[in-house]
């Protein structure tokens, strides 16, 4: 009786009270998109049920007699006339402290096999971005640890700044690179890099860099690999905003790589063309403007009142044989606020980063900079085009004046200081000795083939005889007369050794 | 083939009742008149269909009510197992 009376209580806890329902009808599945008969009142990115498989799915068309919605799940198991059911809720991840270091797909589910994940908090996918009245101007850099980027095309927090490149090029390191720099960053920003349609191989690779430097600490890694149904390809960049989001409405700083959305677009077309909306230019839905700028303007830096939190994005774009000016690429550009611009000749001259400083710009410019960084960068790019403007106009000139002669020696020692292996972030002060060096002409009785070792040996000497110099610009994130004249009597030291 | 607006509106009306298994008029009847009143349909079409185990599943277009022993039974096994 007892045993009886235990059930009992149990299953009435499970709350299994009958009602009625509101179901429609699988009319036809394609491609991993429902076309469903039914549910009159069922919303906009809604979670419905597919009855007999309990496989999930989201709406995304609502038409006077059916809807569509994307599978989330096994698209093949599904047939016609499968009963639907409605959840009455929108599509949520689960958020929270628990997934840092962690491995999960757009749902949130795990894939690292080290157990369920505890969310916090359920965010919804799609939210519209801070208000301007909600935000502030973009003021505190995100060092990238990429000497190119931080000194010429800085990034702030709360920026979005685009990386694109055709497919040889190394977008996707130097976006991991910015992860990695992360690791010893003083105010150390929350980073997820969201993996889309992407080999499964290559996003273990990418875990494993990750893991082997410590970054996953501090790192989500949401993926939706090439293998994963085309829902995941276009719901993972939002979740991945989602995740970032939480972080930023603490008051905390949050990164978000999105690698990459050509594919994100892929799906969306995929998507649309399915669900029969009229495809527009390059067969693109209407609305794939929009599909990335109401993704994109949900990064922001908040003002005070806020938390004062930030949500940097960095979205990758693949191009084709350098055509920056097709649909996808010009729609992101004009939604950026910069963009770094991943050179295929560069690239094959040997030039790392391949960076085309000409046609990559930051409109956050020298806002996202700390003082040091400004004060030793500050004419910097202004130089670097004059030089290749000089050498362009002396392609097939063989005398030189002295004075051009010392300026294009002086440019290619910059060109030389500028080159950085993948992989290898610098912290900010040790990218602004050796600019610094480079900007002040220590560098000019150098060789060119030794510049790389006497970046190295510069870094140690001042590490080791004089650590109060990078101390003092780590501590006042300037570099004061003081700080100054000690580093000119170190360059001067060491400049003897190297000299011609 | 497509449907005309006639054709629709009936297939809209129609409720199937499925129960598990043969029941007296009265009980039938009475239990046909209260699906009519919750769907507001015209038409019921009754089924026997044993592996409902007992209770009923009615269904129009739009809405269903599940009020089976094997529904129960699968509510239970989803809300304990998740959905395996």
């Amino acid at each position: 009786m007892e045993i009886y009376e235990i059930f009992k209580r149990g299953i009435e806890r499970l709350g299994l009270e009958t009602e009625k329902e509101e179901i429609g009808q699988v009319v036809e599945v394609k491609d991993g998109v429902a076309r469903i008969s039914g549910l009159p009142n069922v919303e906009n990115f809604e979670v419905v049920k597919f009855e007999r498989t309990q496989i999930e799915g989201v709406i995304l068309n609502l038409e006077e007699d059916s809807v569509g919605a994307i599978v989330l799940g096994d698209f093949s198991k599904i047939t016609e006339g499968d009963i639907v059911k409605r959840t009455k809720k929108v599509l949520s991840v689960p958020i929270g402290e628990n997934l840092i270091g962690r491995v999960i797909d757009p749902l949130g589910n795990p894939l690292d096999g080290k157990g369920k994940i505890r969310a916090e908090e359920f965010y919804p996918l799609e939210r519209i971005g801070p208000s301007v009245i909600d935000r502030e101007p973009v003021n505190f850099p995100l060092h990238t640890g990429i000497k190119l980027i931080d000194a010429l095309i800085p990034i702030g927090r709360g920026q979005r700044e685009l990386f694109l490149g055709d497919r040889v090029t190394d977008k996707s390191h130097l976006a991991i690179t910015a992860i990695l720099n992360q690791k010893q960053e003083p105010k150390r920003p929350i980073c997820i890099y969201v993996a889309i349609g992407k080999k499964e191989a290559e996003i273990a690779r990418t875990i494993e860099i990750l893991e082997k430097s410590g970054a996953m600490d501090y790192t989500i890694v949401l993926a939706a690999p090439a293998s994963s149904p085309i829902s995941f390809w276009y719901l993972a960049p939002y979740a991945g905003c989602s995740q970032g989001e939480y972080f930023m409405k603490k008051g905390r700083d949050a990164l978000v790589i999105y690698d990459d959305l050509t594919k994100h677009g892929y799906a969306w077309r995929q998507i649309s063309l399915i669900l029969r909306r009229p495809p527009g230019r390059e067969a693109y839905p209407g609305d794939i403007f929009y599909s990335h700028s109401r993704l994109l303007e949900r990064a922001a830096k908040l003002n005070k009142e806020n938390g004062g939190g930030s949500l940097t994005a960095i979205p990758i774009l693949e191009i084709q044989a350098g055509d920056i000016t097709a649909y996808i690429p010009t729609n992101v550009i004009s939604i950026c606020d910069g963009q770094i611009y991943f050179d295929t000749s560069l690239y094959l001259k040997g030039q790392r980063p391949e960076v085309n400083i000409g046609l990559s710009v930051s409109r956050v410019g020298s806002a996202a900079q700390t003082k040091a960084m400004k004060k030793v960068a500050g004419t910097l790019k202004l130089e670097l085009a004059q030089v290749l403007e000089l050498e362009h106009f002396l392609e097939f000139i063989e005398e030189v004046d002295p004075e051009t002669r010392k300026k294009l020696e002086r440019g290619k020692r910059i060109k030389e200081i500028l080159k950085q292996e993948k992989l290898s972030p610098l912290p900010f002060e040790k990218e602004a000795v050796i600019i610094y060096a480079g900007i002040e002409g220590f560098l000019d009785e150098i060789k060119i083939e030794d510049i790389q070792g006497f970046e190295r040996n510069l870094s140690e000497t001042i590490e080791i005889q004089k650590p109060e110099i990078f101390k003092a610009m780590r501590d006042s994130r300037d570099l004061d007369l003081t700080t100054k004249l000690e580093l000119d009597k170190v360059l001067k030291d060491l400049v003897k050794k190297y000299a011609r | 083939m497509k449907m005309n607006k006639k054709d629709k509106k009936k297939e809209g009306e129609e409720i199937i009742l499925k129960i598990a298994r043969r029941l007296d008029k009265e009980t039938l009847e009475s239990l046909s008149e209260k699906i009519k009143k919750v769907f507001g349909g015209e038409e019921i079409k009754v089924e026997i269909d044993e592996s409902i185990i007992g209770g009923f599943w009615a269904k129009s277009k739009n809405y269903l009510i599940d009020c089976t022993v094997k529904g129960a039974l699968n509510k239970i096994k989803n809300k304990v197992y998740g959905n395996l």
